[in-house]
């Protein structure tokens, strides 16, 4: 019985290595499809967590018109792919993200107007980036109400990370220095698209 | 019987593992993988970048989270440089040298002004970023691939941080001086191609 419970203890670990071999967006329904989209676009998510760690450098309470800002800007960009070609927005995006991450390095935070312009920035220019062309009719509306939670989400997480980390000063050094690295990559990647046109 | 058992699981979980391996190294994981062991595999890179966080640990604030903020920021210069083709001469002499500069600041105890710190670890993360940059393999994601470098290049400041936090007490401060002082020595190594 024991040997038993051992081999089928060996079966169960042998099947998510199957499992893996394949692509984990194999079999996903739309909806969770659209929510992961945002996190494996690296740009995409890149500027989601150099947004969230700069609104959440400062007390939530004052984020939150750059977090509607955020949020209506996203929906209306998803919205507008509907209706509009295709466009490769990586740069704007990773721009935009060595821009928010250098304002996280220095701990320079914008007045209350200038976080909502980057909220709007930010959510717009996502919101482009995610079109579901290969999609039609409901299945793309649902991709996408599933790209917005995903997006919502990825900008909640850090935020609520880098508010937590306010509290000692290494903390918010540890902030700091994740904008510098993604900064950093930004700039290599801008760097990269330029060299290989 | 039960080593006969035993050899079977074993040959399963041989098994599992290679199939494991067999998708290793593509797309965006592969890039990031490439990038992540790029600074760590090469030792002049992992002295140099250790010596920066020790030296940002000896010499306090806010030099123990400038130096950290500024190296990845330049260096990404450098790496823009590195991937536009941009020569820059005696990219691995640089990263040598950085190795015998930075480590000899720890090693002597050396306490410029924040900004002069700061010149100088930029000045040097520009050939670790070139070298980075020249490095890209064409068939890595670029994005992953510069996530990874610049996250493993930040860990390494983080270890030399941890520690350099010893310099709060006698004994650890020797140790701290004497990692710079092995450093340097590894530069001069480097330089003179002996490691």
């Amino acid at each position: 019985m024991i040997h038993r419970f051992k081999l089928g203890v060996g079966v169960v670990l042998a099947a998510p290595a199957r499992a893996f071999a394949h692509s984990p967006i194999e079999g996903m329904n739309d909806f969770y499809n659209g929510v992961l989209h945002p996190a494996l676009v690296p740009s995409q998510l890149m500027l989601l967590i150099a947004l969230g760690l700069y609104l959440g450098q400062r007390d939530v309470a004052q984020n939150q018109a750059p977090i509607a800002s955020f949020l209506v800007a996203a929906a209306l960009g998803l919205m507008v792919t509907g209706f509009t070609p295709v466009v490769d927005l990586q740069l704007p995006v990773l721009a935009t993200t060595i821009v928010v991450g250098a304002l996280v390095a220095a701990d320079w935070q914008w007045g209350r107007f200038g976080r909502m312009a980057l909220g709007l920035l930010a959510g717009l220019l996502l919101g482009l980036d995610s079109a579901q062309a290969s999609l039609t009719g409901l299945t793309r509306l649902v991709a996408l109400f599933g790209c917005y939670i995903g997006m919502t989400l990825l900008l909640i997480f850090p935020m609520a990370l880098a508010d937590r980390f306010n509290q000692q000063e290494w903390q918010r050094i540890g902030v700091r220095v994740a904008g510098s690295w993604l900064v950093a990559a930004g700039v290599m990647v801008v760097a990269f698209s330029f060299a290989s046109r | 019987m039960n080593l006969l058992y035993r050899l079977a699981l074993g040959s399963l979980f041989l098994t599992v593992a290679g199939v494991a391996f067999a998708h290793e190294g593509a797309g965006l994981a592969g890039g990031f993988a490439s990038g992540f062991m790029h600074p760590i595999l090469g030792w002049d890179h992992v002295a140099a970048m250790v010596a920066v966080g020790l030296w940002g640990a000896f010499l306090g604030r806010p030099a123990i989270f400038v130096l950290p903020i500024v190296f990845p920021m330049v260096m990404a210069v450098g790496g823009a440089l590195g991937v536009a083709g941009v020569p820059i001469p005696a990219v691995e002499t640089g990263i040598a040298a950085s190795a015998v500069v930075l480590g000899a600041m720890v090693a002597i105890a050396a306490r410029p002004s924040i900004w002069v710190a700061a010149v100088i670890v930029g000045a040097f993360a520009v050939f670790h970023g070139h070298a980075h940059g020249t490095e890209l393999p064409q068939s890595a994601n670029a994005l992953s691939y510069s996530l990874g470098f610049v996250i493993a290049t930040g860990l390494l400041h983080l270890l030399g941080i941890g520690f350099g936090l010893l310099v709060r007490w006698p004994m650890g401060k020797v140790a701290v001086q004497a990692s710079g002082g092995i450093i340097a020595l590894a530069g001069v190594g480097f330089l003179s191609g002996a490691l």
